[in-house]
């Protein structure tokens, strides 16, 4: 089913939406885009080109209580902390890429072993994807295949086409949406813009490059120098790890109060870039060095992943490449273990 | 509706009482350990996530048997950082969190009708003191069963009361002689020269610090072991237990799920080193 609204029915149609759910979208704060909660002073930005923290944040949130303790006598009282929301989410604007590194921690936190704290975000958010508009210097995600549209994962698929939103269902409750009112039927022109639309941005993104037996070459070069050159200018700082929508490492720390008593426990971020990731009680660190940690992150991304679940943990959004301090490329690292 | 806020959530611990605490050896102590609910279902070679709660949560294994049943178990923790040294202090009584048991424990059927030479070094002894007491348990099903055992003072062997009683060849080694021992002295592949060593049928497990595990799997190899029947217990960051986390990995493999307990040519197949 596909529908479209006219540009000037987006607020209200936002509007419509948050009497049923909270919604998050993409909006502009100083200098950067961020996913955020929209209330009535809010400005969605659609036009946006990357936002700093990918949509992982919504769903695996840089720290997140997971439970409370409290010690009385000899006893411990423990109360669950995980989020139970009253009220479904939509998150409106999330680019392919992203989508596509939400699905890659669903493998993850939905795969062997059940996350029910992602699960319940996950289940209870509403996925309106929108067609990407504005690549960067820093995208790649023709390369992996990622972008700039995307076929399954959404309940709705939005592409901007000049005056009107084109608007395409991917499930039951993405139909539902689509028969309010301000929608139109879409008609043969209105596809047809929408699939020059989305050529127009294919023919913007020129990683120049394309994934070949990738996960191969990386085994093959487990040892290779090239390791020492590529980890040499980075100085694990962790930028690549948080703002990648993929990377879910994560550490579980206790947050007490001074006497001891109380407390919660809490789940972080973590980065495998960061010198105790592996350090164990004793002082004995299974990842001491430098290259051994640079290397696990994209080991882990372009080959190990594959052996795990399948898929390669990359995108190509190019926020690992936008913001490291130390102007690290990973489109140039994975060219160099292709040999071009 | 939601299928997520039905399931529990893994992080929360089950509460448990220590119900004993037994000194072993300079900073080494027994926790006899009870849920508040229901027993601990586990093999040898798993682990848990223990909590000391306000200080965290740090893997053990578990050091006790499963067979025969009881309704409490055992770890034996070295003092190694904050969580273990807080332990430490905890007495009979006090409030404690268990997660698990995770991992995959040792390959028991694989074990089936085999000698069995275990090989452990320092507090290494722990969960192959599980896997001890089952093998006796079930002693017709295996065949000769052989502990060769170092730690670095005759006063840091672990267990060294009730491993009189147990019915198999024991050999003991320390790194410092002292207080009249009169037994071996040197690293635990010492004694291989001392003890008959059959490759033909048996198969060697082996527990302890790291580098111990490696030195040991070379000399095995060296006397013809097949890379097979060599079976150690790796120690790395098990902080979620579930895989997830990613602090235990091996190349693409989790400690905490895909082992701690591996076939030594399996991780020769690994992209990193694991020993």
């Amino acid at each position: 089913m596909d529908k479209t609204l006219k540009k000037e029915d987006l607020w209200e149609f936002i509007g419509y939406l948050k009497r049923d759910y909270e919604v998050v979208g993409p909006q502009r704060k100083v200098d950067e885009y961020v996913f955020d909660y929209i209330d009535d002073s809010a400005e969605l930005a659609l036009n946006y080109a990357t936002t700093m923290l990918s949509s992982k944040k919504l769903f695996f949130p840089p720290r997140e209580p997971l439970y409370g303790y409290e010690k009385v006598g000899n006893e411990v009282i423990l109360h669950d902390l995980s989020e139970k929301w009253d009220k479904k989410r939509v998150l409106f604007g999330v680019h392919p890429c992203d989508l596509n590194g939400l699905l890659i921690l669903d493998g993850v936190f939905n795969g062997e072993f059940k996350d029910p704290l992602y699960l319940h975000r996950r289940k209870n958010t509403l996925i309106v994807c929108l067609t990407c508009k504005n690549p960067t210097e820093y995208c790649f995600c023709d390369a992996m295949g990622a972008g700039p549209t995307i076929e399954k994962g959404y309940d709705l698929l939005v592409t901007d086409i000049g005056d009107k939103y084109h608007f395409r269902a991917g499930s039951k409750a993405g139909r539902k949406i689509l028969r309010a009112d301000f929608f139109k039927g879409a008609t043969k022109d209105d596809r047809k813009k929408r699939e020059a639309e989305v050529l127009r941005v294919k023919n913007r993104l020129r990683s120049g490059f394309t994934i070949h037996a990738l996960e191969e070459r990386m085994k093959g070069k487990f040892w290779s120098r090239l390791w020492e050159v590529h980890t040499k200018k980075c100085v694990l700082c962790g930028a690549c790890n948080f703002t990648c929508p993929t990377c879910y490492c994560f550490n579980v720390i206790d947050e007490t109060d001074f006497a001891g008593r109380k407390g919660e426990r809490v789940r972080v971020w973590d980065a495998c870039h960061f010198k105790n990731f592996a350090l164990v009680a004793g002082g004995l660190n299974f990842r001491g060095g430098k290259i051994p940690r640079v290397k696990l992150r994209l080991y882990h991304k372009l080959c190990y992943s594959i052996e795990q679940r399948g898929v390669y943990d990359c995108v190509g959004c190019g926020r690992c490449i936008q913001f490291c301090p130390a102007k690290i490329d990973i489109r140039e690292i994975m060219k160099d273990v292709q040999g071009k | 509706m939601c299928r997520g806020s039905k399931m529990k959530n893994p992080y929360i611990p089950k509460l448990a009482v220590i119900s004993g605490v037994t000194d072993e050896a300079p900073d080494v102590k027994t926790f006899k350990i009870s849920l508040k609910d229901g027993a601990l279902k586990y093999l040898p070679g798993q682990f848990i996530e223990l909590t000391v709660f306000g200080y965290g949560e740090f893997p053990t294994s578990v050091s006790s048997s499963p067979v025969p049943k009881k309704d409490h178990f055992e770890v034996a923790i070295k003092k190694m950082g904050d969580a273990t040294n807080a332990l430490h202090n905890l007495s009979i009584g006090s409030t404690i969190g268990v997660r698990g048991p995770f991992g995959n424990g040792f390959p028991l059927s694989m074990l089936k009708r085999k000698n069995v030479m275990i090989i452990g070094g320092g507090v290494g002894l722990a969960p192959l003191r599980s896997l001890i007491y089952y093998l006796l348990a079930n002693r017709e099903k295996y065949g000769e069963l052989k502990l060769l055992y170092g730690a670095r003072t005759p006063d840091d062997l672990l267990f060294k009361d009730e491993m009189v009683n147990w019915d198999m060849e024991i050999c003991l080694t320390v790194d410092r002689a002292e207080k009249g021992w009169t037994g071996n002295v040197g690293l635990v592949t010492t004694l291989f020269g001392m003890t008959e060593i059959r490759p033909e049928n048996t198969a060697a497990v082996i527990c302890g610090p790291p580098i111990m595990i490696k030195v040991t799997s070379e000399e095995l190899l060296k006397m013809d072991f097949p890379e097979d029947r060599i079976i150690v217990s790796l120690e790395r960051l098990m902080k979620c237990g579930m895989g997830t986390c990613g602090h235990c990995n091996i190349g693409a493999k989790y400690v905490c799920k895909d082992g701690p307990i591996f076939i030594y040519r399996e991780t020769m197949r690994f992209l990193e080193a694991a020993l």
